[in-house]
């Protein structure tokens, strides 16, 4: 399969979207939390401008023995159309940049072994910027939970003003918000522009400190809370009473914000308690905004699927355990001859219409 | 004659397929609109989506741009409205939008289901189901018009849900292990089915509105 940036997996229930979303994230867990499936990859990305072919194979040892380990594995960069081999690696041997290296553990990938190598180093930020999110009710719950934020961010803040680092520190919304708030003035300003847009009735939003808002309680530090203010109120609202299609998109907008250039970010049906008002929004928001970040969708939304063009869309069939897919470019020449909407057609298209069989 | 069709939801776009042949044995479906040749029809469906009307319209355009059909049916249900209501609401739709192919409005009503509890067989006189003879007792649809079910609102079931469940239940209780839903009515598709609703409105003159798709296809 190829990908472009926008990728929307569209078919019926259990047709296979949400495997493949998990594989295009485990790809990344493979790399930075050596976690692997039992399996075979190969796997052609680009990143900063170089295409490299990535071939790894894994094989569980023993039915007792739960851990994978590495076979194979094979790293090519692409140059002038041939494929110079990187890393090439197998049971007796390990190769990098032609020249051997010592036995080292088949239980992590090469690009994680020799991250420090400034050959390496840039697949294994690319690989650490897969970020997927869930939207359980747990797990919205979680995210907008008041946290205090660590010193050391702060001082690693002072110092260089890195979005990397914020990123890779994984904290909860208002602490996100609240370093962006501090060192990244034009990005929490257009998360709070773009949020008032989503939602007009916000009339303004602020960082409080969870002391201010609630004295009885008394923490080190800062600790953060994300307030709006509705026209016509006074009362200033913390997030984690923001209900849960007002905290998914703003959970969405930071994300997005705060994600490096060159990241992946993968939602699986975003929609599910969001209104209409707020349903609307991703489609425009990806489309508009200009930064490198390749984006995987599933959706069963009329206005998300008529929104974005045919060409983005993956459609999901099964036939038992067989998976197929097919591109959405294949159907532009026809769906491009029917003034039905877009949406319209696919769910007529028997491919799409017969989803499970 | 090719012949464009407009569904409003997803029971009509399977049940159709299998149904306008053997009504008119020289058609034949085509998935692709562009690959119409000669005798073939075409099913749009809004599958339950509230997007009718835009169908409607969108079909129209298609066929004064493609000039290949020429006859545009449109299937709707009536629902809570009477028939004639429901062929007013679409006429008046249509009336003022220039169409190249013929228009045709079929009216089920006031849903699929009604049609298809025409057939006589599916109900046993003395059905196991307990809840399937309650439904009996109050509305035999063995003798009594499908079209004219009332609501069952101690079951908070308007009429067209109604007749889904009546529908379901009564074959459930005659072919074991057989069921039917809105996704998945294959149990209705055959001709034998097909001719035993088509004998109803001969035999009886019940669910009349079942006649609009009759002649819609010939």
């Amino acid at each position: 399969m190829k990908f472009g940036n926008i990728n929307l997996l569209v078919g019926d229930t259990a047709t296979g979207k949400t495997r493949l979303l998990n594989t295009i994230f485990n790809l990344g867990r493979f790399v930075t939390a050596k976690e692997f499936k039992n399996g075979r990859w190969e796997i052609v990305f680009e990143h900063r401008g170089i295409t490299y072919t990535w071939n790894l194979q894994t094989h569980r040892q023993n039915d007792s023995d739960e851990s994978e380990i590495i076979i194979q594995e094979q790293l090519f960069k692409h140059e002038h159309g041939t494929l110079v081999p990187l890393i090439k690696r197998d049971d007796a041997s390990f190769v990098f940049d032609s020249k051997p290296m010592p036995k080292l553990s088949p239980r992590e990938t090469s690009i994680s072994l020799l991250q420090e190598e400034e050959a390496i180093h840039p697949l294994y930020q690319a690989f650490s910027r897969i970020q997927r999110r869930l939207f359980s009710h747990d797990a919205l719950s979680n995210v907008s939970s008041f946290q205090v934020v660590p010193p050391q961010i702060v001082s690693q803040m002072r110092k260089k003003r890195e979005l990397e680092r914020l990123f890779r520190a994984e904290m909860n919304l208002s602490a996100n918000l609240f370093v962006l708030f501090q060192y990244f003035k034009k990005v929490y300003q257009g998360i709070v522009d773009y949020y008032l847009q989503v939602f007009p009735f916000i009339q303004d939003a602020r960082i409080a400190e969870l002391s201010e808002l609630q004295p009885n309680i008394a923490v080190p530090g800062h600790c953060p809370v994300f307030t709006i203010r509705e026209r016509g109120s006074n009362k200033w609202i913390p997030i984690n009473e923001f209900s849960s299609g007002m905290q998914k998109v703003l959970l969405i907008l930071t994300d997005v914000f705060i994600l490096p250039e060159g990241g992946v970010y993968i939602i699986d049906e975003y929609e599910n308690s969001l209104g209409l008002n707020a349903i609307d929004f991703f489609p425009q928001f990806i489309l508009d905004l200009e930064k490198d970040i390749q984006f995987f969708i599933t959706s069963h939304h009329p206005y998300i699927i008529n929104a974005i063009l045919p060409n983005n869309w993956f459609i999901f069939h099964r036939h038992g355990m067989k998976v197929s897919i097919r591109y959405g470019e294949e159907l532009i020449d026809r769906f491009g001859k029917s003034r039905q909407k877009a949406f319209v057609q696919l769910i007529n298209d028997p491919f799409f219409a017969k989803g499970v069989e | 004659m090719n012949i464009y069709v407009v569904t409003e939801g997803k029971v009509e776009s399977i049940v159709y397929r299998y149904w306008i042949p053997f009504v008119n044995p020289c058609l034949s479906q085509v998935d692709d609109f562009t690959k119409v040749y000669g005798n073939n029809f075409y099913i749009v469906s809004g599958m339950g989506y509230p997007d009718y009307l835009d169908i409607i319209e969108n079909a129209i355009l298609d066929i004064n741009n493609m000039r290949k059909f020429d006859r545009l049916v449109i299937s709707i249900d009536s629902e809570n409205m009477t028939r004639q209501e429901k062929y007013d609401e679409i006429g008046a739709f249509v009336l003022h939008k220039p169409c190249t192919a013929e228009i045709r409005i079929v009216v089920q009503h006031f849903c699929f289901e009604a049609w298809a509890l025409g057939n006589r067989r599916i109900v046993r006189p003395h059905p196991t189901s307990s809840r399937l003879r309650e439904y009996k007792q109050l509305f035999d649809v063995r003798s009594r018009d499908p079209e004219l079910l009332p609501h069952k609102l101690d079951e908070n079931l308007n009429r067209a849900q109604f007749a889904e469940k009546y529908l379901r239940l009564a074959l459930n209780d005659k072919f074991r292990n057989l069921t039917y839903t809105k996704n998945n009515p294959q149990a209705v598709v055959h001709d034998k089915y097909f001719a035993q609703v088509k004998n109803r409105l001969r035999d009886t003159g019940h669910i009349a509105s079942f006649d609009d798709f009759l002649r819609a296809f010939v």
